[in-house]
């Protein structure tokens, strides 16, 4: 075995034991550490795949932006623990496990089916495409853009890709609608909803100068009804 | 390139096999341990603790992660953009130069109308108004655009 | 092969080790200084070893975790904060070539990138290491501090992206060599160099505002602000951990001090200096102004902190939502635009 083959190796236990921890843990917050660990493995893979570019985001965007806000909602919620570790009810679970399956199946079909790769290639751009765009000197990343680099991404973007990328920035523009409605929908609801749910947290733009004041956090103990030394 | 890799994975280790040096082994060996039940409070100004700390908390929070997201994925398209913009220009792309530009202006314009809806709902308002909640209309409902236009338009209002 | 190992420890042994300890004792001396005080002068000559004996005074200190903490969390929270700090800095380049030696410890063709996706994942500490110790002011100021932290992060990306277009690289050591030029071929400006602060002051600004916001430094030290959240996140934490922590917010300082140098301040280079001179007595003069800028920038720091009064926490969030992100995207526009029509 080559040495980019042991590393491979170690990735992909590493990737797959976190995995298989995010999923089990029944603390939530355990998970989101160990969806991180998977993620910034995944990274590594990328890196391994000559796409530094791709590594690099894949730290940015999922490790270092999604997965904050999903630590963020778990903080948020802080549920207690009579909250978590309940098990779905079976159907649940075999419906699970079936779609899981069916991802999984659908993964690794390019891997088994010989026809899936070729097809894949003739997808992929011409090796000459690479240096439709040479960069003029000094600008681009040396003299000739190679495979995975950032300025690779650039000029295949901007160049190949044009509408899809602007389509793109639909999405996220939907994102951020979707974003501010749901947040204050929930907010708009719990004002309603007075039948005396003592899990619901007062209003939550009550707190003084800083948000998450001691005065915020006084006024949110106070519902949630936790004994002293719960 | 791997070679490059392999010196950040190098730097890495030196990291973690300095802490553990410090934490497990250097600090392990040297430290007293006296259990006393006093010293396992959490600090809360030398009161008895109330309650568990781990308590739900604002909203607003959440809010601002999320357009950090958004932010962030429009930050992932810019980095390449940058760096062939000019390269694009002098070689001839479909457009050329201008067109690469205007493609991107085109798609921060898209991101920013959202930032802007966020912007004039309030919601980057981190001191939200206090009167309205007073008067008992229950605070934090200032859902519609209409009540943020209020807020917007008496920054009085704010505490 | 044996060289870059050899810096690679070097770097992380000086950066580690050597520099925090020097900065804690710049920090108190130069605090004193401005507060008309005399500050530590009882360990040793001018009280110069006054940090050893604080590193030697946590070694023997008890470690406790509170009752109800998480105790792997509360475990590795200083390790995810520490860590991240030193692997930033593996892309600075602190100096030209020594011989055959280059000074760097990893030139990676994503350079600056790899930078800002590292430190992004220093919220992970901060937030673990809050909300795992159960206990409510770590808690409060774990919170405010990833909000912050990501926040900020925002426009430090957005500054970056100025910057890169300005040199249409993103590699480090390529940005040093676009800034070992003259500004301009004639006129007044012949005489400045090419430095980033020079071609992008307003991406300058925003980038250093940034980094006081990243580090958690005053005038943004939310985190720890001690009137109101005791001693911040690591209100919990003793010992060799909470000297972790306390070790890895200065390697943060000294990352982000280098980064500012690196993009900004002609890193390495100073102008009259012939960038193809690769001897070891030019490597030893390049990194010896490359170590000047960096303790300037790091006076900086020290100078602001205890200068400035500290921000409220919406004014934090205003000024980096409302303030800093449309001036740094106006800031690219007119980047674009000029690079655009004159290039």
């Amino acid at each position: 075995m080559a040495a980019a083959d042991v590393i491979f190796l170690v990735i992909s236990i590493i990737a797959v034991g976190a995995a298989a921890l995010a999923v089990t843990r029944k603390n939530p917050i355990y998970s989101a550490l160990f969806m991180m660990v998977t993620l910034l493995v995944v990274a590594a893979v990328f890196q391994m795949l000559s796409s530094p570019f791709l590594a690099v985001m894949q730290v940015l965007l999922y490790a270092g932006a999604i997965m904050v806000l999903f630590t963020f909602v778990i903080m948020l919620l802080s549920l207690r623990p009579e909250e978590m570790g309940e098990t779905a009810p079976l159907p649940q679970r075999i419906f699970a496990a079936v779609v899981a399956l069916g991802v999984f199946a659908l993964l690794a079909f390019p891997a088994i089916e010989p026809g899936v790769p070729a097809a894949a290639a003739s997808l992929a751009p011409p090796a000459a495409e690479a240096v439709r765009f040479p960069p003029a000197a000094g600008t681009g990343d040396g003299a000739t853009v190679e495979f995975g680099a950032t300025a690779y991404f650039g000029h295949t973007i901007f160049g190949r890709f044009v509408l899809p990328f602007e389509l793109v920035s639909i999405l996220v523009l939907a994102a951020v609608v979707a974003v501010m409605v749901l947040a204050k929908r929930d907010l708009s609801k719990r004002d309603v909803a007075d039948d005396g749910s003592d899990r619901d947290p007062p209003p939550l733009s009550v707190s003084a100068a800083h948000a998450g004041s001691i005065a915020s956090l006084a006024t949110s103990t106070q519902p949630t009804s936790h004994g002293p030394g719960a | 390139m791997y070679f490059d890799f392999a010196n950040v994975l190098v730097f890495l280790l030196f990291g973690i096999a300095f802490v553990i040096l410090n934490v497990a082994v250097l600090s392990r060996l040297m430290r007293p341990t006296i259990r006393q039940p006093d010293k396992d409070t959490a600090y809360e100004c030398g009161e008895p603790v109330i309650g568990s700390s781990w308590v739900r908390y604002d909203m607003r929070f959440y809010t601002v992660a999320l357009i950090f997201i958004v932010f962030d994925v429009e930050v992932a398209f810019l980095y390449p953009w940058a760096l062939v913009f000019k390269g694009l220009k002098n070689a001839g792309a479909p457009g050329g130069g201008m067109f690469v530009f205007i493609e991107m202006l085109v798609f921060v314009a898209i991101l920013v109308v959202g930032f802007l809806y966020v912007w004039v709902r309030g919601d980057l308002e981190w001191v939200k108004s206090m009167p309205e909640s007073q008067s008992g209309q229950g605070s934090g409902s200032g859902g519609t655009g209409e009540r943020a236009k209020q807020r917007d338009a008496a920054p009085t209002a704010r505490s | 092969m044996i060289w870059s190992l050899l810096v690679a420890f070097g770097v992380f042994f000086i950066l580690t080790n050597g520099l925090p300890p020097a900065l804690v004792y710049a920090e108190r001396k130069l605090a004193a200084g401005i507060q008309n005080r005399v500050g530590p002068n009882r360990v040793g000559p001018y009280g110069l070893l006054q940090p050893i004996a604080d590193a030697i005074k946590l070694l023997f200190k008890e470690d406790v975790t509170p009752r109800g903490a998480d105790k792997f969390l509360f475990s590795i929270a200083p390790i995810l904060s520490f860590v991240p700090a030193a692997l930033a800095f593996a892309i600075i380049p602190f100096g030209n070539y020594a011989g055959e030696v280059r000074l760097q410890v990893a030139d990676l063709n994503v350079g600056i990138l790899f930078a800002t996706a590292i430190i992004s994942l220093g919220a992970y500490g901060i937030a673990f290491g809050g909300w795992a110790s159960n206990s409510k002011f770590p808690l409060l100021a774990a919170v405010r501090s990833s909000a912050q932290l990501i926040s900020y992060e925002v426009v430090m990306a957005l500054a970056l992206v100025a910057m890169i277009m300005t040199y249409g690289t993103v590699r480090t050591e390529v940005m040093v060599l676009a800034q070992a030029v003259p500004l301009a071929e004639t006129g007044p400006f012949a005489y400045l160099p090419a430095w980033g602060v020079f071609q992008q002051p307003i991406a300058f600004v925003l980038f250093v505002i940034c980094c006081f916001a990243e580090n958690n430094r005053a005038p943004f030290d939310m985190p720890e602000c001690e009137a109101e959240l005791v001693g911040g996140y690591h209100t919990e934490y003793s010992s060799m951990k909470f000297a972790l922590f306390f070790q890895g917010e200065y390697i943060a300082m000294t990352t982000m001090s280098a980064l500012i140098v690196t993009i900004f301040l002609g890193g390495w280079h100073f102008p009259g200096m012939d960038v193809a001179d690769h001897s070891v007595g030019m490597g030893i003069l390049t990194i010896l102004v490359f170590m000047a800028k960096l303790l300037g920038v790091l006076f900086f720091y020290i100078w602001v902190r205890w200068t400035l009064p500290r921000f409220r926490y919406d004014q934090v969030m205003r000024l980096c939502w409302k303030g800093c992100i449309p001036i740094a995207l106006v800031n690219i526009a007119i980047t674009g635009i000029i690079g655009v029509l004159y290039s």
